[in-house]
């Protein structure tokens, strides 16, 4: 008889675990707290598939695909926020992930590049840092590259690797080229790599889950530009549903249960087993199933939410929370932006966002210069090189620097944002705190009247010092743009107390060999639960400073494999207990 | 509606950019200018009220003759705002617009003018940021949600009875914005909160949704709009446009400190900017906090430089 696993939360966690239990015979039900965005999922070939995407800013604007922030808000505050007792300073959209089957990834900008070598090693090769919990991941890069690889493959990459630098191959080893060649790389993005030629840093196309060329059935990015926060119109772009979700429904052995929002695990009187999940379906029923394995991939604020709302007499604190290390450790990418001006249009939106990555910031940097500021070492990360924005985003941020009136209308026609810039995008390493947590707000529900998720998270000081001495470095680079009048940075971390916004989320539920100190084992199982597995990036101990999804959906590939029994996880316990 | 077609046409011609591969379709040409919300069939104002609104969006995005361009008026932009305010007196309500393509890329169709059905979870969340809660216990899980019908309700009688109890929109534009700026009353401060960024965005974005008429918003700002099906060639995202492609259209400068300017820039990079907006929330006020910072950089960087 088939297994049966109940995996929460459809995006690029649970679509691969999905996929892969399914590809080993289990029956899968997938519940998702989203609606349906792709006409005929399920019953047609992904390249045939509708959406209700389009390349229309307004819809952005209006959350669509998100969870809506006065049905589901989170809350957030700075800790000295909550070292002075405040309970919270935000409310509303501040989790940044989407909510649709599909998850986050049907609007992704689908960059994807792997995670170095060094990072799943760090407290090892650079000691610790003070205020931080820096700790060695349980797997290394090589129990990652096979997924990596077949990730790559199905989702389809576009990339060249004879462009990458020597660096990036010796940390990120690659066991062949990638499925497609680079889109076309836009004007804006050449001129910054000319400039960083000039000081002797490395640019290269970046590698991105988008096709340069038609791609099992489906067509060719033309680089609209409307590409991250939209889904695509075209269906270009590999993605979570299209790659893996919806192939495995129509293998017929994966549901979806759209609009089921899971409140509650349960389990045995003695903890050690879930034996049902219980949520809320798209009528406002009460609903249960069970199933031998329960798979949480519902990124990391909603996973931490979900085992914290599921304490019970055998887990107090939250389900497999002994440690005290759930929901802690939440790690947000903060950005240093950077932006060349130029005095004409240079067209930054014609891309698929942004056309070149570069990797000289990632670092470890151990120079005295970081020294002087009492740190050990700081990490940086990629710089994804050259972008812009589009018209309403640049009409909205105007509108906050302007208010109303004839300036904002004089701005909007000089149009810097949409056609006179080159910018880029620092993606920082952001070290994980015990104290940047997610936690039930104590008074804030949401509709279902269920506890809302509250952050409680400052950058350290690691972060801060790597946008001053990094951000440095990208303006100085972004001012040698040959043809540039001007350039700028914006250091987020050295301006904003509290949570950037950012789709980039990690921790909360890391994995680890210590049952003290960690909420799951390398497999992603819960230390102190037979069947519940943790399949997103709540695992990541650390969360160096790449664009997640690529090592998201290649850790839920080893974390499913194991369950199912196959190579390459830690041991697979549930499997295991199962005779007993 | 006609002036506006031989406009429409006219500037499409004189813009080499877009125009080659657009022609092609004939049938495409002229539906651009289709408005598919219109006053009447979704609407919530009267007829003062609306007077009002258009008396405040005159001074959000101003039009000739302080400005060489139409503005926030001739674009349509209160009646796109009265179209939101009674979304729900049509079906589906005009909320997001359909998809996949306009018809200004090269498709045949326009899919956005068919508004997408809303399910339930949808249809709640828009209902209450619109109608508001209205004493629902329900609907109250947080406390009262007063809704945009509410706010635009009573901060257009406020702005009525700020300027002497007439309309608003009789009291020149310098009056106007004295009232704006130096009104203390809440319900004046609400408004303006949320109607100036409701006003860029449906000046700014797609026309479908009721403003943008004649693409006036894209066209003054030189911007290329939705372009999907046909997207960019290679040529196009390689290298520039040919001198001429685009023509300069600011006559005048802002006034906005180089400095500011040159600080807020970075900003424009696609993912870091809605990590901006999104946690506002559409509230002004809500932005403004979250850019302050990036000003008071960006003025201490003018100060030392001085």
């Amino acid at each position: 008889m088939a297994r049966e696993a109940i995996v929460i939360g459809s995006g690029a966690a649970g679509s691969v675990a999905a996929w892969e239990l399914a590809r080993n015979g289990w029956s899968v039900t997938v519940l998702e707290r989203g609606r349906h965005m792709r006409g005929g999922f399920g019953r047609k070939p992904s390249h045939k598939l509708d959406t209700r995407y389009g390349s229309d800013e307004i819809k952005s604007a209006r959350s669509f695909g998100f969870p809506d922030p006065l049905l589901e808000p989170y809350t957030a505050r700075t800790r000295s926020e909550a070292g002075s007792g405040v309970e919270r300073s935000a409310q509303g959209g501040l989790g940044q992930l989407g909510a649709a089957v599909g998850g986050t990834s049907l609007h992704y900008n689908a960059k994807f590049p792997r995670f170095w070598k060094q990072d799943f090693k760090q407290l090892s090769a650079l000691g610790p840092i003070g205020g931080a919990q820096v700790a060695d991941w349980p797997i290394d890069y090589e129990d990652l590259a096979p997924f990596y690889d077949q990730v790559e493959r199905q989702t389809g990459v576009q990339g060249d690797r004879d462009l990458m630098p020597e660096r990036t191959l010796e940390q990120s080893p690659r066991s062949g080229q990638f499925a497609m060649e680079p889109n076309p790389i836009t004007y804006a993005s050449t001129l910054l790599a000319e400039a960083a030629d000039r000081i002797g840093y490395e640019t290269y196309p970046q590698p991105a889950a988008v096709n340069s060329r038609r791609f099992k059935g489906r067509p060719a990015c033309n680089s609209c530009g409307l590409c991250s926060g939209f889904g695509c119109p075209i269906n270009a772009r590999g993605d979570a549903l299209v790659s893996w979700l919806n192939p495995a429904v129509r293998s017929g052995r994966v549901r979806v249960i759209a609009r089921a929002f899971v409140h509650r695990i349960e389990t045995t009187r003695n903890g050690r087993r879930a034996t049902d999940v219980r949520y809320i379906d798209a009528r406002g029923r009460k609903r249960e199933i069970s199933a031998d394995v329960v798979v949480l991939a519902g990124s990391p604020i909603n996973t931490a939410r979900l085992l914290l709302m599921s304490a019970n007499a055998a887990h107090p604190d939250g389900l497999g929370n002994r440690s005290g290390q759930l929901g802690r450790n939440m790690m947000f990418h903060n950005f240093t932006l950077a932006a060349a001006i130029f005095p004409e249009d240079i067209h930054p939106n014609r891309a698929q966002s942004n056309s070149l990555q570069m990797d000289d910031l990632v670092g470890p940097f151990r120079g005295p210069e970081v020294k002087a500021l009492g740190l050990p070492y700081i990490k940086g990360g990629l710089v994804q090189v050259g972008g812009g924005v589009p018209l309403m985003t640049e009409a909205a941020l105007y509108a906050g620097f302007t208010g109303p009136g004839l300036e904002h209308k004089l701005l909007m026609k000089q149009g810097l944002l949409h056609s006179k810039i080159a910018g880029s995008q620092l993606v920082h390493e952001d070290l994980p705190q015990a104290d940047n947590r997610i936690d039930l707000d104590p008074s804030v529900r949401d509709y279902r009247g269920f506890p809302s998720a509250r952050i409680t998270y400052s950058p350290h000081h690691h972060e801060q010092a790597a946008a001053e001495l990094l951000g440095a470095r990208l303006e100085l680079l972004h001012t040698l743009a040959p043809g540039a009048i001007a350039a700028a940075i914006v250091p987020f971390p050295l301006l904003n107390a509290g949570a950037q916004g950012t789709a980039h989320l990690a921790g909360t539920a890391r994995m680890g060999e210590d049952p003290d100190e960690s909420v799951c084992e390398a497999s992603g199982r819960l230390h102190e639960l037979d069947n519940v597995y943790v399949a997103d990036a709540s695992t990541f101990p650390t969360f160096p400073g790449f664009n997640p999804t690529n090592t998201i959906m290649a850790n839920a590939l080893r974390v499913s494999r194991g369950i199912a029994g196959g190579k390459g996880a830690g041991r697979p316990v549930a499997t295991a207990r199962r005779g007993e | 509606m006609d002036q506006g077609l031989t406009r429409r046409v006219v500037l499409r011609d004189g813009t080499a950019l877009t125009v080659a591969v657009l022609l092609a379709g004939p049938a495409s040409t002229l539906g651009d200018i289709a408005i598919a919300v219109t006053p009447g069939e979704a609407a919530f104002l009267t007829d003062p009220e609306l007077e009002t609104l258009r008396g405040l969006v005159d001074r959000f995005i101003p039009g000739k003759p302080e400005d060489t361009d139409d503005g926030a008026v001739v674009a349509g932009c209160a009646e796109a705002i009265d179209a939101l305010l009674g979304a729900f007196g049509v079906d589906p309500p005009l909320i997001y617009a359909g998809a996949p393509f306009s018809d200004r890329g090269g498709s045949t169709v326009n899919h956005f003018e068919d508004f997408l059905r809303l399910d339930s979870y949808e249809a709640m969340a828009w209902r209450l940021r619109i109608e508001g809660s209205k004493g629902q216990a329900k609907l109250e899980f947080n406390g009262p949600v007063p809704g945009f019908q509410t706010v635009y309700r009573e901060g257009l009688a406020a702005l009525d009875e700020a300027a002497g109890n007439r309309s608003f929109a009789d009291v020149p534009g310098l009056g106007r914005d004295l009232i704006l700026r130096s009104s203390d009353d809440p319900r004046i401060a609400e408004l303006v909160d949320v109607a100036f960024l409701h006003t860029v965005e449906l000046m700014y974005g797609a026309p479908e949704y009721g403003a943008n008429r004649d693409l006036l918003g894209w066209e003054y700002t030189n911007y290329d709009g939705d372009v999907q099906p046909r997207g960019y060639t290679r040529e196009q995202i390689e290298q520039l446009d040919p001198a001429g492609a685009r023509e300069p259209s600011l006559e005048r400068e802002p006034s906005t400190p180089m400095e500011t300017l040159v600080a807020m820039a970075p900003l424009g990079f696609g993912e870091a900017a809605h990590g901006i907006l999104a946690p506002a929330g559409g509230s002004l006020s809500a932005l403004r906090s979250a850019l302050a910072p990036i000003i008071e950089r960006a003025e201490q960087r003018g100060r030392d430089g001085s």
